[in-house]
């Protein structure tokens, strides 16, 4: 999925950048009670940056299932930073996999760690929750976002050729949290859509059990990552 | 309802906007017809038909009602008072469309006819419109060259320029010359070369001369309009006009007929190893060749289980076994087959062989495909065919195991003093393996996989296959050494003598290769050493977490052995923790800069010793280096 942070560089490490939020931001976890207020502004500050924006359904899809996983930083009242994710079993088998499905902070407040601060949240939750390992996709093109996650201990695990709509190539980034438990050899992740003709690989069912509409992204090459459709 | 993201929502074209049949200066003829090369070529590099030729408002009306005669593709009815001049300009431009159409046609035949992952490379979905698919190539080249005439005839009229008439006069016969390559099918291929004007090659010199026609032209933008996508029968949402540089497109096309050129070279087949040598050269190029060539490529190599037209996928098998190992002359012998006895020894190996023939080349044909795909998913159809080597390497080992009670195969004395047998079969399986765990991690650094910090780490681990690679060839050889000791048929002894050569070749290739890892994984570890890498303190995960993950793709191989954790040099894993450690312990200065020193050293001798095995290299035939088909790109690159 997308992970929209293109300028500027945090040229501090990510630990001084940890030190010194502006006392004001204020990083909370997301509430379901308040939908209402918050999901038009969690939808406006993603759609920001991204050329279509995502359907209700994707965001609800998320949010219902994983809200605990859902982290919001906010200035003044107003939300400036979200982060949207996912954990559960990784292809049905032993492995729990969380997944980061997107990530923004609005323009003027980054570079200051806001990011990598929500995302810190996100990963500590799934490993509360017991996650195994925790995956993402960031466009190749998107240096701020893959050295975020770098900086933080993921690795890129595989090169996907024009994942997105606009023709952009995708890295996988992994991190592990544990040793891994099943062994299935191979790369190790789903390619999901992109192997699907080669492996017989139960795709479809990701499609379905989301139950919304964005098989549109599919007919291209989907901006939008397969396990959205988990 | 949001027009962002549904079609429906944009506005339909009126005639009042764009009128295919107003009249138009011929420098707006050329100039469409520059811009529709563009759109082709965006196409051809991986946007979709909707958002590149389908947009133009000139060929959506001429495929508007469906035409399944040429007739049929108009521009609607001319009205009477069109003047002679705008005759023949639309006369040129429908021929121009229509040509366009077609080669968009076949191209999306070919490649739907091949292996190819749908619509990552290139997209194939024409949205229910049919390019002319009733309509034969031939008439639709008739058609350019009755219009070409039609343009002769009216030189001498006057109507126009004398430059602005070679233009349009280039452009069709560009044209032709384009649908006369695409639509050639893979019988013509093989008598490529005897043809009279080759239409790539007419292809790339007409290209030269549209790029300096291509100043006459002038551009009419309303002549495309993304609305034509609210007709599309699709269900993604509006997509924005690809715009491919002219300057570009033709530069694309130019590498294409090149790339076409090239790809006939594999049907001068010599050998199982020089197609090999073709494959991983002409894939590996910075700039990949295009979907259509690669896939032009795999329909040549393969087709009704024959390579290249010319031999059977199980001979082919049979070559390549013998080219890498020459097993004994019992084992191959095609008179095996012919052997009435079932309890005979020749019937016993045929049965054998075939079985092994018959698992070898599926997985051949499956390396080829991979071969010809795109780099990223070359690396990761690699990790999923390596399980699959695996399990046939295991397998073929019986199989060797069991064929020596038949061919007698005398043991020779190993190192240890113990018997060792040659394992031809399975020792063919190992080799390919080897090469596939070699590409997988080399392909980790071309794709940037691999950050630096993990470079040192990721060269140990592919110079220790390439280290596995060069004992196993040695193997081979010695084997092979041994049984020259004894008599053989004369036929034999040629093979022996090709496949000593080859090996000696493939066993310098390997050391050159394994020179030049380890001198850029001293170089690696120098620049770690000396802080000019970056490293960051990774709060998530472990360092052997990581390395777990890395070794994810080999985990389940049974040979050669995996690495474990607790016997890697981790420090080429965790640079950042050595720091840590070297923080916590005290630096000893002295011994960081005599290590650093002995860095260096090793890193100057192996760079050295890479360049004069690629200096021995170079000085190979290329018939022993398996570079018959691709001499010039083989020394380019190696």
């Amino acid at each position: 999925m997308s992970t929209t942070l293109t300028t500027p560089i945090d040229r501090r490490s990510p630990s001084e950048a940890f030190d010194v939020p502006p006392s004001e931001i204020i990083y909370s976890r997301y509430a379901s009670h308040l939908e209402p207020s918050l999901l038009p502004a969690i939808r406006s500050l993603i759609s920001a940056d991204l050329s279509e924006p995502y359907s209700i359904y994707v965001y609800r899809y998320f949010l219902y299932q994983w809200g605990d996983l859902c982290f919001l930083a906010s200035h003044n009242e107003a939300i400036i930073g979200v982060v949207i994710a996912k954990l559960e079993a990784h292809r049905g088998g032993p492995q729990l996999r969380g997944y980061i499905a997107m990530l923004a902070v609005k323009s003027q407040y980054r570079g200051r760690g806001i990011a990598t601060r929500l995302v810190s949240m996100a990963i500590d939750a799934m490993v509360e929750n017991g996650a195994d390992e925790v995956a993402l996709e960031t466009e190749v093109t998107n240096t701020p976002a893959m050295k975020l996650y770098e900086r933080l201990g993921f690795i890129r695990s595989k090169r996907l050729h024009r994942y997105y709509l606009s023709g952009n190539s995708a890295y996988r980034l992994i991190l592990y949290l544990k040793h891994p438990k099943g062994s299935h050899g191979g790369e190790g992740e789903c390619d999901c859509r992109h192997d699907e003709q080669v492996e017989g690989e139960e795709e479809h069912e990701h499609q379905h059990n989301c139950g919304h509409g964005h098989h549109h992204h599919l007919g291209q090459g989907g901006e939008f990552d397969d396990e959205l459709y988990i | 309802m949001d027009p962002k993201m549904d079609s429906g929502l944009m506005p339909a074209i009126s005639e009042e906007q764009f009128n295919v049949l107003a009249s138009r200066s011929p420098e707006e003829i050329i100039g469409v017809m520059d811009q529709l090369l563009s759109s082709e070529m965006a196409w051809h590099t991986g946007s979709s038909l909707s958002q590149t030729v389908l947009i133009s408002l000139y060929i959506d009306s001429l495929l508007e009602n469906s035409p399944h005669v040429l007739e049929q593709a108009v521009f609607r009815s001319p009205p009477p008072e069109l003047s002679q001049h705008d005759e023949v300009l639309l006369s040129v431009l429908r021929a121009y469309c229509l040509g366009l159409v077609k080669c968009c046609g076949v191209v999306n035949t070919r490649i739907k006819s091949q292996y190819l992952p749908e619509e990552e490379d290139f997209s194939t979905s024409t949205y229910n419109i049919s390019l002319l698919d009733s309509i034969n190539p031939r008439d639709v080249c008739e058609e350019l060259e009755k219009t070409l005439q039609l343009l002769e005839t009216v030189a001498d009229a006057g109507l126009w320029r004398e430059n602005i008439h070679s233009a349009l006069k280039d452009r069709l016969s560009h044209r032709l010359a384009m649908l006369q390559g695409f639509s050639l099918d893979l019988e013509q291929y093989h008598s490529y070369k005897d043809i009279a004007s080759p239409p790539w090659e007419s292809c790339i010199k007409l290209c030269t001369q549209i790029e300096e026609s291509h100043n006459l032209g002038k551009p009419v933008e309303e002549a495309f309009s993304t609305n034509v996508q609210r007709k599309l029968a699709s269900t993604v949402p509006p997509r924005p006009k690809v715009d491919m540089p002219f300057a570009e497109a033709i530069g694309n096309l130019k590498r294409m007929c090149q790339e076409m050129m090239e790809i006939m070279k594999v049907l001068e087949y010599v050998s199982p190893g020089n197609i090999v040598t073709f494959l991983l050269r002409f894939n590996s190029r910075k700039q990949q060749p295009f979907t259509y060539v690669r896939v032009s490529l795999q329909a040549l190599l393969v087709q009704n289980w024959v390579v290249v037209g010319k031999i059977p996928i199980k001979e082919y098998v049979i070559e390549d076994v013998k080219e890498l190992c020459c097993p004994l002359p019992k084992l191959l012998d095609s008179r095996n087959s012919a052997a009435e006895h079932p309890l005979s020894a020749e019937s016993n190996i045929t049965k054998r062989i075939n079985w092994f023939v018959d698992r070898a080349m599926q997985l051949i044909l499956g390396l080829f495909q991979k071969l010809c795909m795109n780099r990223p998913r070359l690396r990761r159809t690699l990790c999923h065919t390596l399980l699959e080597w695996d399990t046939f390497q295991a397998e073929a080992e019986e199989v060797d195991a069991e064929l020596r009670e038949y061919t007698k195969e005398e043991p020779m004395a190993g190192v240890d003093g113990g018997e060792t047998f040659s394992y031809p079969l399975s020792s063919w399986v190992f080799h390919y393996k080897l090469r596939i765990m070699e590409w997988i991690v080399l392909l980790g650094f071309e794709l940037e996989i691999y950050q630096p910090y993990e470079f040192a780490g990721m060269y140990w681990v592919v110079q220790h296959y390439i280290s596995s690679r060069i004992l196993h060839i040695d193997r081979i050889r010695s084997h092979l050494l041994h049984q020259a000791t004894k008599p053989v048929p004369e036929e034999w002894t040629a093979q022996q003598q090709d496949t000593l050569a080859y090996l000696t070749y493939l066993s310098i290739e390997a050391k050159a290769q394994h020179d030049l890892v380890a001198a850029l994984l001293n170089t690696h570890r120098l620049l770690l050493a000396m802080d000019l890498i970056k490293t960051h303190p990774q709060p998530y995960g472990t360092g052997e977490l990581r390395f777990m993950l890395r070794m994810k793709p080999f985990k389940s191989i049974q040979v050669p052995e995996n690495f474990d954790w607790e016997s890697v040099p981790w420090e080429y894993f965790q640079p950042q923790k050595e720091k840590e450690a070297d923080a916590e312990n005290g630096v000893d200065e002295e011994r960081i800069a005599a290590d650093k020193q002995e860095t260096l050293e090793e890193a100057t001798y192996y760079i050295t010793e890479a360049r004069r095995h690629y200096e021995l290299l170079n000085k190979m035939r290329a018939s022993v280096s398996r570079s018959l088909l691709c001499e010039e790109m083989y020394k380019n690159v190696g």
